[in-house]
């Protein structure tokens, strides 16, 4: 039972183990620094305001990587709606407006060589569905196991798997189109 | 370099990004937040008087509306025509010279 109330030095100790990994997962999920910052720092918060939430039945940064992917979802979900609604948006030429995957991001741990590939990539992954870029970020980026995606995402191990085999393929569709050999 | 190569090595990537550093004082934000952070401010709230006023205003204009609707038109008397009538003067003998 975690219990923070009047422990601000295990609390601190708490945020100083977890904080990385945290903080790449929701990097590399919403593919933006400032808001991956805000996200950490909210589920940090949820954490101490609600540590009764982790009942043990699964490890402690399972249950983080839950709290983290959820608001990544919220925070991405939120994000499209206002773009949908903004002003702006109406002035934009026409299939425009909704395109997931305009701007580039740059993620801080990638190498120069591998810069402009990753790129691609992260562009692709932003026109996933939730679940299937939320998996892929897990596995493949996180290196977190069928199981812990399926503890974390509340699914069963075949379910991930099929939602990783998705993922691929659609990621193989949307890169072809992207393939510079097309232009 | 083929598509499939190319879509292959791009696929890849994805297990060679690095864990990017975290800005640092994270704990101190989190706590910050945590101190600063004020109950959301209940939403402001009309007196009820106020309501049961304004209710009762409203179904007093829906009445005297439906009153007024309901009550039959007074007859039309035509101002100028009566007058008209009164006098002896008619549109037909406008142009009459026999007075």
């Amino acid at each position: 039972m975690l219990n923070f109330d009047h422990d601000a030095a295990a609390f601190r100790d708490f945020i100083a183990m977890h904080q990385e990994r945290v903080y790449n997962a929701v990097l590399n999920r919403v593919q933006d620094i400032a808001d991956a910052e805000e996200i950490t720092q909210d589920v940090f918060v949820d954490v101490y305001r609600n540590p009764g939430a982790w009942r043990g039945e699964a490890a402690v940064s399972t249950w983080l990587y839950r709290i983290a992917m959820n608001k990544c979802v919220d925070h991405l979900r939120k994000k499209q709606r206002r773009n949908r609604w903004s002003i702006s948006g109406w002035f934009k030429p026409v299939g425009e407006e909704d395109d997931p995957a305009a701007g580039d991001f740059f993620h801080p741990g990638i190498a120069a060589e591998n810069r402009e590939k990753t790129t691609v990539l992260f562009k692709a992954l932003k026109r996933l569905p939730h679940n299937q870029h939320t998996a892929w970020v897990l596995h493949e980026m996180d290196g977190r196991s069928y199981k812990e995606i399926g503890d974390i995402m509340q699914l069963s191990v075949s379910s991930v798997e099929s939602l990783l085999f998705r993922a691929r393929q659609n990621l193989k569709k949307i890169l072809s189109a992207l393939y510079p050999g097309n232009l | 370099m083929s598509k499939e190569k190319w879509i292959e090595d791009i696929l890849q990537t994805s297990r060679h990004i690095q864990p990017a550093p975290v800005r640092p004082f994270l704990a101190t934000r989190v706590e910050a937040v945590l101190r600063n952070k004020v109950q959301p401010a209940s939403p402001a709230r009309l007196p009820l008087r106020w309501v049961y006023v304004s209710a009762a205003a409203m179904a007093a204009l829906l009445v005297l509306n439906v009153l007024a609707w309901k009550r039959p038109a007074p007859e039309k008397q035509p101002g100028i025509q009566s007058v008209m009538q009164e006098y002896g003067w008619s549109n037909q003998r406008f142009y009459a010279t026999d007075f």
